[in-house]
């Protein structure tokens, strides 16, 4: 990484979408300038809608700009070549549903044309670092959402890629997928990969990130190493392992006593970001700058009306009883609700003991929570079950 | 070509995984288990009921063909699309063009391996349809002469008696029972090879195989299950002819020129003159000449064929022909003949003969005597005259190849359409959505198929006179550069040659390869490729 000509670099870049008559009708991007240096994380920030998925993809050939200039590795996004160092993880995961994990992995591998024995080795590696070793041999069509996005990131590190692109990595994770990304994004950071990385994930985005960029209606609004961005010359923030209250006390009087000042305040520092950002997109908002993706939400529309908690629960669960989920024998032949609840829970559960687990649903008695546990240990198991197992 | 490869092997795993293979291979299937019975009919003679089996599954298997390659080139290229998949691919070291190129590949490999299922079924079924006319029977020697069957692994008994035989045949198989009964079963290991010489004293006690249905067989093994060439009858100078015969009327005063119009009346004479060679009066005989036989094996053994039709004017005894035909010029090389024959008219005859005929300049030459003279003096009966309609009432026909290979070549230009087709879906789906890609593809398959009857409307009617007016003028280069580019399937479809027995050429079939492949697929995915280059595939795709 001794050249420090940067990865990306876009001049004045702008992507309007045009209509069928070719007339202007959403400007996504607008006049980015924006310099990926090597080896940085690089973080894109924004609203919905405010461009970020369409820069990625200008940066990576998908759409073309409509003005501007724009470099990936000194050439063109349209050069196929530079196209073996990146890695790109899209914001949606786009798999073919009828092949299982390995397959797809293969597919993508063989497109680099690696040969046979690394690109094995490599996937093997890559399915147990994303945790599906296991269901390697499944249909991804049959996975969950977050699977799948596991199954999008792995193929993104197939190549070993200089250049890495995640966008919104973090969506349908859980939360240790969340946290491994996070690691993930660190360590290859460390080993010198330049990331650039979309999310709306603050917290993390701050963590993780060298700079941050954010974007608000297609146009950047601040831009600058995270430090620089947040650090307010104002304040000072101290950050240490959990203190002790007392410890806390003692450091408040210090600096009262120092300083004469009373506005002192100690706390977690991961609002910063999301502070900074809410802020920016305020100001911009308040600037009137036109944008075509999303507004600031609102207050909650009035025909939402007001009921008390309980009857609002209520009233969903008796509206849910009489539904029509019965075969149209069953309910000629048992009218009683009563016993269509039987059916039901003979149906769902099988053996006739279990029935009374789901008492819970007919509508008079009132959701007990002894009931309730009991419904959570016959799904995950008795504790005392988890313990023998 | 590895990345090229993982797009083709990936849409066959698609084509596969998704069933489509499956379920065209069951379709197929049914098709050909279903459509014979519905077209055949009983008491048919085993050469038609194949005949028939093979035009009517095939024919089927192309259109079946067809509609899947526009099926599945747009589907698979507007589905990744829809799907956004493409977006993985082409963020990947993949060049479009490898990308399309990949894509048309792939299809076609779903195609060729049903086209593979497919045919080799037909080719098996057909082959089992046509094994009635290979029954054989086991008689002896002594019949099988008077009779003048066709003996098994041999030459066409019926072409002559034994004896002039001798120097052209080599050996025949015969069993010769141990304990004086008759062989029920014909043992290839038991039968033993006697010279044609040795046989006449032994016709009583040796046994000899021959087919059961000797017309099934001489008709499905040469003249179906067969692929063969043609010598073409070669027409003298019809013109001269008639100016010649116009000199001769002028010189005897008969013809006046300012009475008559003189080309009108060359017209005339020239269809006289072809009439006049066509024909054969009672009792008279006529030579004619046929070309283009250089590639035939001259030995004897080599057996050809003369296929003719003829019609009779004046009385014809129960509508039948009598002729004799000699084959070869006597001066050149050894005749052939004379073969009787007694012909029913207006239908087609094959008539067989050695080909040692043909002269080695690859000509031949053919002498018909109409031996249906007058019956005697005073008799009313005139004898009827003996008329070959037009060029195709007589042709040569020689054995060039096996069945197999003709229904190889035949295949291979269905292929080509298709792959045609194939490349027209891709490139429609580089810029359409699926059901207009779909739908530009199967207006291109039409206009292929009916290239022909398409021209013939357009030119109906005067240039600028038409509800278009003047803007004709601009219509109609545009018209005619398109359909000048635009293939005519019709002119790549060998089905009637493959059913007739007739060769597929080699050069018919790489004709198609190059034109509806190397120019027209090729034209269509060059055209994709530049479409695809500007198209961003993340714009608004519905
Ligand atoms: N293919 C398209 N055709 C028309 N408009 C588009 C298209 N793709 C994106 N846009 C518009 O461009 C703007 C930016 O969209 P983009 O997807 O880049 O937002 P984003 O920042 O990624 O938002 P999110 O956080 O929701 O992912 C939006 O107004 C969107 O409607
Ligand atoms: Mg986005």
């Amino acid at each position: 990484m001794a050249d420090k000509r940067p990865i990306v670099k876009t001049i004045g870049l702008s992507k309007v979408f045009k209509d069928f008559w070719r007339r202007d009708k959403v400007v996504a991007v607008r006049d980015l300038d924006l310099e990926i240096q090597p080896g940085e994380v690089f973080g894109l920030l924004g609203p919905n809608g405010s461009g970020k998925s369409t820069t990625i993809k200008i940066i990576l050939g998908l759409l073309y700009p409509t003005r501007g200039r724009i470099s990936i590795f000194g050439q063109p996004p349209t050069d196929v070549s530079i196209k073996k160092r990146i890695g790109y993880l899209p914001e949606e995961s786009y798999l073919y549903r009828f092949l299982n994990a390995r397959e797809t992995l293969q597919l993508y591998g063989r497109l680099f044309q690696q040969a046979g024995e690394m690109r094995a080795s490599r996937i093997d590696k890559l399915l147990e670092m994303v945790g599906l070793q296991h269901q390697a041999r499944r249909r991804i069509g049959e996975y969950s959402k977050g699977m799948a996005r596991r199954i999008g990131l792995a193929q993104a590190l197939i190549n070993d890629p200089d250049f890495l692109i995640l966008d919104e990595p973090t969506t349908g994770l859980d939360p240790i997928g969340t946290r491994q990304i996070k690691e993930l994004i660190r360590e290859l950071g460390r080993r010198g990969k330049t990331i650039l990385l979309s999310s709306h994930l603050l917290t993390d985005v701050q963590d993780v990130c060298d700079r941050v960029c954010i974007l608000y209606g297609g146009q950047v609004r601040a831009h600058g190493p995270v430090e620089q961005l947040l650090s307010q010359e104002d304040f000072t923030q101290i950050t240490a392992p959990r203190l002790a209250p007392r410890t806390v006390e003692e450091i408040r009087q210090v600096i009262q006593r120092q300083q004469g000042s009373e506005a002192v305040t100690i706390s977690h520092p991961t609002e910063r970001l999301e502070d900074y950002f809410i802020r920016i997109v305020q100001q911009a908002q308040a600037a009137s700058v036109v944008t075509s993706g999303a507004q600031m939400g609102g207050a909650l529309p009035d025909f939402l009306s007001e009921q008390e908690g309980d009857a609002l629960i209520e009233s969903l669960v008796s509206a849910a009883v009489p539904a029509p989920v019965l075969s149209e024998e069953s309910v000629t032949t048992m009218p009683e609700p009563a016993v269509s609840t039987e059916i039901i829970s003979e149906l769902v559960s099988g053996p006739a003991t279990d029935r009374q687990s789901f008492t819970v649903i007919p509508p008079p008695p009132p959701v007990k929570e002894q009931v309730d546990q009991t419904v959570l240990d016959d799904l995950l198991g008795s504790p005392e079950d988890q313990h023998r197992g | 070509m590895g990345r090229i490869w993982a797009i083709t092997w990936h849409t066959l795993r698609e084509a596969i995984r998704m069933k489509v293979v499956l379920v065209m291979a069951l379709l197929i299937v049914a098709v050909i288990v279903l459509i014979p019975q519905a077209v055949s009919r009983p008491g048919a003679p085993t050469t038609s009921i194949v005949q028939s089996f093979i035009s009517w599954t095939l024919m089927p298997l192309g259109m079946i063909l067809s509609f899947l390659a526009i099926f599945l080139s747009c589907q698979s290229i507007s589905d990744e699309m829809y799907h956004r998949q493409i977006y993985m691919l082409l963020t990947k070291p993949l060049p479009r063009w490898q990308y399309i190129l990949g894509k048309w590949l792939g299809v076609m490999l779903v195609i060729s391996l049903l086209m593979l299922i497919g045919g080799l079924i037909i080719y098996t079924v057909a082959l089992i349809l046509a094994m009635p006319a290979y029954e054989t029977r086991i008689v002896r020697l002594r019949d099988a002469l008077d009779t003048g069957q066709v003996l098994v692994d041999l030459a066409d008994l019926r072409m002559s008696g034994l004896a002039e035989e001798t120097e052209f045949n080599p050996p025949i198989r015969v069993m010769e029972p141990a304990d004086g009964q008759t062989p029920l079963k014909w043992d290839q290991s038991k039968a033993r090879a006697v010279p044609w010489k040795e046989l006449a004293p032994l016709a009583e006690r040796l046994y000899v195989r021959i087919y059961d249905r000797p017309n099934d067989y001489y008709a499905m093994e040469h003249e179906v299950l067969t692929a063969r060439a043609t010598g073409k009858l070669q027409s003298p100078d019809f013109l001269a002819m008639a100016e010649m015969r116009l000199q001769q009327l002028k010189e005897q005063g008969v013809f006046d020129s300012t009475k008559t119009d003189e080309n009108q009346a060359r017209t005339a004479l020239i269809t006289e003159a072809s009439q006049q060679w066509r024909t054969i009066g009672p009792g008279e005989q006529k030579s004619y000449t046929f070309g283009q036989l250089q590639w035939v094996n001259r030995s004897p053994t080599n057996i050809l064929q003369l296929r003719y039709k003829a019609t009779a004017f004046g009385y014809a005894a129960d509508e039948v022909i009598q002729s004799q035909w000699f084959f070869g010029d006597p001066r050149v090389v050894t005749f052939f003949g004379p073969v009787p024959r007694r012909d029913v008219k207006d239908r087609y005859h094959v008539i067989p003969f050695r080909a040692h005929a043909v002269a080695p300049d690859g000509t031949l030459m053919v002498t018909v005597q109409n031996l249906d003279a007058r019956r005697g003096e005073g008799s009313r009966h005139r004898g009827a005259v003996m008329n070959f309609e037009s060029d195709e009432g007589m042709e040569v026909l020689y054995r060039i190849g096996s069945f197999g290979w003709n229904m190889f070549r035949t295949l291979l230009l269905v292929w080509c359409r298709v792959a045609f087709l194939a490349a027209a879906g891709v490139f429609a789906a580089t810029f359409l959505s699926f059901p207009v890609a779909c739908l530009f593809t199967f207006m291109t398959y039409i206009l292929a198929i009916a290239k022909n009857f398409v021209t013939e409307a357009l030119e109906f009617g005067g240039l600028g006179k038409g509800v278009l007016g003047p803007l004709e003028y601009l219509l109609k280069p545009m018209f005619d550069g398109l359909f000048y580019i635009w293939p005519d399937f019709s002119t790549y479809d060998a089905l009637p040659q493959l059913v007739d027995g007739r060769v597929v050429t080699t050069v018919w079939s790489l004709t198609g390869v190059v034109q509806l492949v190397g120019l027209g697929a090729l034209m269509f995915l060059l055209l994709g490729c530049v479409i695809f280059r500007q198209r961003q595939v993340a714009e608004l795709s519905v």
